[in-house]
């Protein structure tokens, strides 16, 4: 795993000082190999639409990630590897989508005591179809591990969407858990907001906002124009 | 407010179940009501039937809310026509905030906006008379609440969205005493300032009623009020139990 990560001849960016490090299509024209370096806390944020995205992030020893995506008619492939002992990584990924999507996530728990939480969540539409395919993997040597997955698909319409998720465990001291869901939203989620005299329309615009920006840590702004971007798109 | 529960028989969508067999109820402008009742008879079903809940259908029977039948109306109709119902588990939804979620309610129900400085000064002031944490106002909705929390942010609709026939599903089960004191010193304040609001409480305990004086206890088993009684009939059930309605003849009454 390890050599097929190196030979992928990235561009690469190396953070050694905690900070939050903003991906735009600039930034973004061919793969990227995000290192974070020993003991950084770091924050990524990827918000594009119509790309083609592949990512790869190197998380040394106590080092700690919280990635936030919005993607929108895009592919995402992203591959994270903890190589150094007590890192930790949480993504949040969100997927809005009229056309297919393909979307590959890949967690490499290289060492003990490594973390990861995954959260992907789409909204399809318009006949298009999201597959996530979600992989976590913990090496025989690495003990002490959390690997955690969660996926959601929210489909108004009839579509073909997919979740694998997918955890290759090989060490017996491990957390690790995974959920996957396809489908309309919850009738019960819906009738408490109609109670409150919400109309159905209205509740359902609130709740494809909530599934897909409520994972993410974006600024208010930024959140705002997300907030446009769903509208119209659901239009 | 008058609500006139007339000969309904209800069935679960599936219409394998039957819910309520001839129920009848009427409550009466300003007063309280109580219901209470053996687990599985319905009590928490009836309240989800009058708020308009497609789990179940109506087979026969009304229910008219100021003379009107509000069985064509949808939930969110009922809700802005004035019914509120604060429910028994109330679930979380992550994203949507308490203040986001509120805002949207109130305009739901006017015809221009509230200004966003009037609203946020409500909603402050009524978390400050519920004793709540006012981060609460812009957490997601009832995430990570204690079930006291979420019971209190239930009462905080309440007084938000101001409603005319308030329906109490086990608002004491998850309340410590002190909770319980608050949320039923905001219900009265409420009722106070709203006289012809009316009071549906549906418990098992007699707790609750100790600050909301009940007018009328009603006794429901499989599925109908099995008898009717002042305040004196919650205290003979919780010294009895619900067989003691078994022993007596059957009284189905409003005035």
């Amino acid at each position: 795993m390890n050599k097929m990560s190196e030979n992928l001849h990235l561009e690469k960016i190396v953070i050694d000082k905690n900070q939050k490090l903003i991906l735009d299509s600039n930034k973004l024209d061919n793969k990227k190999q995000i290192v974070i370096k020993k003991g950084v806390e770091c924050e990524i944020e990827i918000i594009e639409e119509n790309k083609k995205i592949e990512l790869e992030l190197l998380l040394e020893e106590n080092s700690n990630t919280e990635v936030s995506i919005f993607l929108e008619n895009s592919d995402l492939t992203l591959k994270a590897n903890l190589i150094g002992r007590d890192a930790k990584i949480k993504i949040s990924y969100s997927n809005l989508s009229t056309r297919d999507s393909n979307n590959h996530i890949h967690i490499y728990h290289k060492e003990s005591n490594t973390r990861s939480t995954v959260y992907c969540n789409g909204y399809s539409k318009k006949s298009s179809s999201i597959h996530f395919d979600v992989n976590g993997y913990v090496e025989k040597t690495s003990k002490n591990c959390s690997c955690i997955q969660d996926s959601k698909i929210i489909e108004e319409e009839d579509s073909k969407s997919q979740i694998n998720p997918n955890l290759y465990i090989e060490n017996y001291d491990v957390e690790a858990a995974h959920s996957a869901y396809i489908g309309p939203f919850q009738k019960d989620e819906i009738f408490y907001l109609e109670s409150r005299g919400i109309r159905k329309e209205k509740g359902i615009e609130l709740l494809v906002r909530a599934h897909l920006l409520g994972k993410l840590k974006l600024e208010e702004e930024k959140r705002s124009n997300l907030i446009q971007r769903i509208e119209k798109n659901r239009v | 407010m008058n609500l006139v529960i007339k000969d309904l028989n209800v069935v679960t969508k599936d219409q394998e179940k039957e819910i309520l067999k001839d129920f009848s109820l009427e409550i009466l402008p300003g007063k309280i009501h109580t219901i209470m009742g053996p687990n599985g008879t319905g009590k928490s079903t009836l309240s989800k039937i009058i708020m308009g809940s497609s789990d179940y259908e109506v087979k026969e029977g009304d229910i008219l809310y100021n003379g009107k039948s509000i069985l064509p109306l949808t939930v969110d109709e009922r809700s802005r026509l004035g019914i509120f119902l604060a429910m028994q588990s109330p679930i979380s939804i992550e994203g949507v905030t308490n203040s986001e979620f509120l805002r949207t309610a109130l305009n739901e129900r006017r015809e221009q906006p509230i200004g966003i400085y009037q609203f946020m000064k409500d909603m402050e002031q009524g978390m400050k008379d519920l004793k709540m944490d006012s981060s609460m106002m812009h957490r997601s909705i009832n995430k990570d609440f204690s079930g006291g929390e979420r019971k209190k942010n239930e009462i905080l609709q309440l007084k938000l969205l101001k409603p005319e026939l308030i329906i109490l599903d086990e608002l004491d089960s998850g309340l410590d005493v002190d909770s319980l004191k608050i949320v039923c010193d905001n219900i009265q304040e409420y009722r106070k300032e709203n006289p012809t609001c009316s009071l549906l409480i549906i418990t098992h305990y007699t707790k609750i009623l100790d600050y909301l004086i009940p007018d009328y206890v009603h006794i429901m088993k499989n599925g109908k009020i099995r008898k009717t009684g002042p305040l004196d009939l919650a205290k003979q059930i919780e010294n009895c139990g619900f067989n003691y309605t078994e022993d007596v003849s059957e009284l189905v009454t409003n005035e």
